[in-house]
C-alpha cells in the first residue's frame, strides 16, 4: 500500500541508494573525467558540427557552403541541411577552440537536466541521486566520450524532444510544436515525430513545428539562395557511398546490411550493399504498426489524460531515429527518455499485477505468467545495459583478433559485440509495443 | 526472531478484516494519501488547509471503520468522524494527537507547524492498520527467507572465495611509456595494473618499446598461489598481446622461474588465465621475450591464492 510516509526500514533504504549513488558518481567521474577534460580544442575533430560551424562563418558573406567555394573553405563534406548551420550563428565571431569547446561543453551539461527531468517528471524517487548515478555510468560510457570527442549534435536534439514531450504532457501543443520544429532543423529525422502530432490530432503542435522549421529555412536560405538545397542532395551521394553500409550504423538499412553482407567480409566502411527500398518498407510498416498500436493512447492524451502520450511519443521518437539513414552510437543519447518512460511504466504494471493477485484478483498461474513475462522485461533491460556499455570500436577491434587468429571464438564474439549496436533500438521498440499492449490489458478504460 | 520469517502474529491480526472490506479501505486511504500529497503541493494556503483536513478526516474514519470491522464483520455503517475519534481514543499515542485534532473542525487557514501537525496525525493514523492480504504476507515470509539465504550465501562467497593477493601491492618494470595516464590519490602510476579496475578508458600501465620488458608485481610476503590472470589493454587491437609473453615467478626477485608462456592474443573480454599447480612465490613478473623490441601494455595483473 502507498503510504504518505515511508516507514524507518524504507527511508533507511532511500538513504542507504542516495549514498551508493553518490559514492558511484565520485568514483566513476573521477576515472573517466580526465578523459573529455582537459581536451585539445585547437585540434577538435571538425568533420561534424564544427563543420557547421564553419559554414556559419560563410553566412555573413553569402556564400552558401554547398558551392564549391564554400566547400573549398569549409574544408570538410557538408552532410547536414543548411538548416543545421543556424544553431552556429550565434558562434560565427568564435575562433575555432572557442566554439569546440562551448558546443561540447553545453551539451555535456545537458544530460544532466535530461535526466534529471525524465526521473522528476516520471516520479522516480530521488531524482537527484539517479541523475547523479545515470549521469556518471553515461559518462563512462565510449559511445558518449565519442559524442563529446567528434562534437555531435544528439544530446541537443534529444533535449528538444524531451522538451516536446513534456510540452504534450501538460497540453502545451504550440511549444511542444516549436521544439520538434527546432531538433528538425538539426537535422532531418526528428520530422518523422509530426506524423504522431498528425495522428494524434494535435493540429497546433503540428502547426508550430512546420512554422518553425520553415521560418529557419527560409533564413538560412535568404543567405545560401534556394540551389542550396539542391546542392546539399547532391553532396550527399559520396557521403551516402562512404557511409549507408558502415558495420558502425545500428538503423534498419544498417541492420539489413549487416545480414546481406556482414562486416567480418565487408570491412568497415563498405559501398552500400541493400536496397534503401527493403529498409524504407520496413521503416514503413514499423510506423503503420505503431500507430495502430499507440492510437488510444494518443486519443486518451488528447481527451483526457496528458500523461497518455508518452508511451506513443517514447515509441515514435524512437521509430524516427531507427529508421534514419544511418545510427551512429552518440545516438543512444535519444534513448533516454524512451527507456526512462518504459522502464516507468513496466513498474507500474508490475506493482498492479501483484496488487490484483495479492487481493485474490488473479490466479497464482496468471501471476506466475505475468511475473515470467517481467523477467523477460528485465532480461531485455539488461541486455541493453551491456550494449550501451561496450566499447564503440570492440566489434572491428574483434574481427582484426578473429583475422589474426582464425580463431572461431572471436568471430562470434565480433558478430555478438555488433549485434548489441542494435539492441538498444529494437528493445526498446519492441517493450513500447509491449507495454502499450499490457497497458490496454490491464486498464480496460484507456 | 521466529516471528521476523513467520509473520504469524502480524498475519492473525491482518486477518481480521475480510477480503472486500481490506480492498475498500485500503482504496479509501490510498484516495486520502493522494489528498494529502496534494495538500503538500498546494500553493495556496487555505486550499491546503482543506485537502489536509480532508485527508485528516478520511484517514481516521477509514482506520476506525476498519477497526470496527474486525471486530463486527457484519457492521454495514461507516462511523462519521466522532464516532470515528472516540473508536481510535483507546489506541496508544492517540493523546499525543488531540493538538492536530483540535485543527480539524476549523476552516481558516493553516500554519507551516499546524500543517506539520496534521501531516503527523495522517502519518500516525495510516500505520494503525495492517491492511496486508494473505498472499503479502507470504511474499514477505519468503522475502526474508530468501534474503537471508543469500545474504548468508553471498557472505560465505565473499569470505571463501581465494582473494586478490595482487591488489593493492607494490609494482615495479624495466620502463614507463609516455602516455600512461596518472593514478589516483597520489599513488605510484604503476599501480593502476594492480588497482582492481579492469576495463580501463584505454590501459592502466605501458612500458617502452624494448627489449625483455617486464612489470613485476611484489605480493609483500610469500604466498600459495593458485591462479594468475593477465588483462591487455582495451583501446585497441591487441597487437601487442600477440608477442611471446612469459610469467615467472620467484621468491627473492633474483631467481625466476617460468610457469607459463603465450604467444597467442589476449583480449579484456578473453584475458590470459594461467591455473597454477600450488605454487610458492612473493614476486609474479610478466615479461617479453621476443629477440627484438617490444611494449608490454596492460590492464591489470590479478594474483590469487592463500
Amino acid at each position: 500500500m502507498r503510504r504518505f510516509r515511508n516507514s524507518p526500514a524504507v527511508t533507511a533504504f532511500y538513504w542507504l541508494f542516495v549514498g551508493l549513488s553518490i559514492a558511484v558518481c565520485i568514483v566513476l567521474l573521477r576515472q573517466h573525467l580526465p578523459q573529455y577534460l582537459p581536451h585539445d580544442w585547437v585540434n577538435a575533430h571538425e568533420g561534424d558540427a564544427l563543420a557547421d560551424w564553419k559554414a556559419a562563418r560563410l553566412y555573413p558573406l553569402d556564400v552558401s557552403p554547398y558551392k564549391p567555394t564554400g566547400l573549398a573553405m569549409v574544408g570538410a563534406p557538408m552532410g547536414h541541411p543548411p538548416t543545421t548551420v543556424f544553431w552556429y550563428l550565434p558562434m560565427v565571431d568564435f575562433a575555432k577552440p572557442l566554439a569546440a569547446e562551448l558546443t561540447s561543453l553545453i551539451l555535456w551539461f545537458l544530460i544532466i537536466p535530461h535526466i534529471y527531468m525524465c526521473a522528476k517528471v516520471l516520479k522516480w524517487p530521488a531524482p537527484m541521486a539517479w541523475t547523479a548515478l545515470l549521469t556518471s555510468l553515461i559518462f563512462s560510457t565510449s559511445w558518449f566520450r565519442y559524442h563529446f570527442d567528434v562534437i555531435q549534435f544528439s544530446e541537443l536534439i534529444a533535449f528538444w524532444y524531451l522538451l516536446a514531450w513534456l510540452f504534450l504532457r501538460s497540453g502545451r501543443d504550440s511549444l511542444a510544436g516549436i521544439c520538434i520544429g527546432l531538433a528538425a532543423t538539426i537535422k532531418f529525422f526528428p520530422g518523422a515525430m509530426i506524423l504522431m502530432l498528425v495522428v494524434a490530432r494535435r493540429w497546433r503542435a503540428v502547426f508550430w513545428a512546420g512554422a518553425t522549421f520553415t521560418l529557419i529555412a527560409v533564413m538560412m536560405t535568404s543567405a545560401f539562395g534556394i540551389e542550396s538545397w539542391r546542392e546539399y542532395a547532391e553532396l550527399q551521394k559520396p557521403i551516402v557511398d562512404v557511409w549507408y553500409g558502415s558495420g558502425q550504423s545500428s538503423s534498419i538499412s544498417g541492420l539489413l546490411n549487416q545480414i546481406r553482407s556482414p562486416f567480418c567480409e565487408s570491412g568497415h566502411n563498405p559501398a552500400h550493399t541493400s536496397t534503401p527500398t527493403l529498409a524504407s518498407i520496413t521503416a514503413a510498416l514499423l510506423f503503420i504498426s505503431a500507430l495502430w498500436a499507440s492510437r488510444r493512447e494518443l486519443k486518451r492524451a488528447r481527451l483526457e489524460h496528458g500523461v497518455s502520450i508518452d508511451l506513443p511519443f517514447a515509441l515514435f521518437a524512437l521509430l524516427s531515429v531507427f529508421s534514419n539513414a544511418w545510427v551512429w552510437e552518440h545516438y543512444y543519447v535519444l534513448a533516454i527518455q524512451p527507456l526512462f518512460v518504459v522502464t516507468t511504466e513496466f513498474v507500474r504494471l508490475a506493482r498492479l499485477a501483484y496488487r490484483r493477485w495479492s487481493d485474490m484478483e488473479t490466479s497464482n498461474f496468471k501471476f506466475v505468467f505475468q511475473a515470467l513475462g517481467l523477467v523477460l522485461v528485465c532480461a531485455a533491460l539488461s541486455l541493453v545495459v551491456l550494449a550501451l556499455s561496450r566499447h564503440t570500436w570492440s566489434p572491428f577491434w574483434y574481427i582484426d583478433v578473429w583475422k589474426a587468429t582464425q580463431s572461431p571464438k572471436f568471430h562470434a564474439f565480433a558478430h555478438f559485440d555488433l549485434a548489441l549496436k542494435v539492441v538498444p533500438w529494437v528493445v526498446s521498440i519492441t517493450l513500447c509495443f509491449v507495454a502499450l499492449r499490457a497497458t490496454r490489458k490491464f486498464t480496460p478504460g484507456s | 526472531m521466529r516471528e521476523f520469517f513467520t509473520l504469524r502474529s502480524e498475519e492473525r491480526r491482518a486477518r481480521q478484516l475480510s477480503d472486500f472490506d481490506r480492498t475498500e479501505i485500503r482504496g479509501e486511504i490510498e484516495r486520502a494519501v493522494d489528498t494529502m500529497r496534494e495538500a503538500e503541493q498546494a500553493g495556496v494556503s487555505f486550499v491546503r488547509a482543506r485537502l489536509a483536513r480532508q485527508a485528516a478526516t478520511q484517514v481516521i474514519i477509514a482506520v476506525a471503520a476498519a477497526q470496527q470491522l474486525a471486530s463486527d464483520p457484519r457492521r454495514e455503517e461507516w462511523p462519521n468522524l466522532e464516532q470515528a475519534i472516540v473508536e481510535l481514543s483507546s489506541l496508544p499515542g492517540w493523546n499525543s494527537q488531540r493538538p492536530a485534532l483540535a485543527l480539524l473542525p476549523g476552516s481558516d487557514t493553516l500554519t507551516d507547524a499546524e500543517f506539520r501537525l496534521l501531516a503527523d496525525l495522517f502519518a500516525y493514523v495510516e500505520r494503525l492498520v495492517d491492511l496486508r492480504s494473505p498472499r503479502d504476507f507470504w511474499v514477505a515470509r519468503w522475502t526474508r527467507r530468501v534474503g537471508l539465504l543469500l545474504l548468508v550465501l553471498g557472505g560465505s562467497w565473499f569470505a571463501l572465495k581465494p582473494p586478490n593477493l595482487a591488489r593493492g601491492k607494490m609494482v615495479t618494470s624495466s620502463s614507463i611509456c609516455g602516455d600512461m595516464p596518472d593514478a589516483d590519490r597520489g599513488l605510484s602510476r604503476l599501480s593502476r595494473v594492480v588497482d582492481g579496475v579492469r576495463r580501463e578508458n584505454s590501459h592502466a600501465v605501458c612500458t617502452h618499446a624494448e627489449k625483455k620488458p617486464w612489470i613485476t608485481v611484489d605480493l609483500g610476503a610469500p604466498h600459495s598461489l593458485s591462479k594468475i590472470v593477465v588483462y591487455p589493454q582495451s583501446d585497441g587491437a591487441w597487437s601487442n598481446t600477440d608477442e611471446p609473453l612469459q610469467l615467472r615467478v620467484s621468491l627473492d626477485n633474483e631467481h625466476f622461474e617460468v610457469v607459463g608462456e603465450r604467444a597467442e592474443l589476449f583480449t579484456p573480454d578473453f584475458p590470459w588465465s594461467l591455473e597454477l599447480p600450488r605454487t610458492r612465490a612473493q614476486y609474479v613478473q610478466l615479461l617479453g621475450v621476443r629477440r627484438t623490441a617490444q611494449k608490454l601494455i596492460l590492464n591489470e595483473i590479478e594474483v590469487y591464492g592463500r
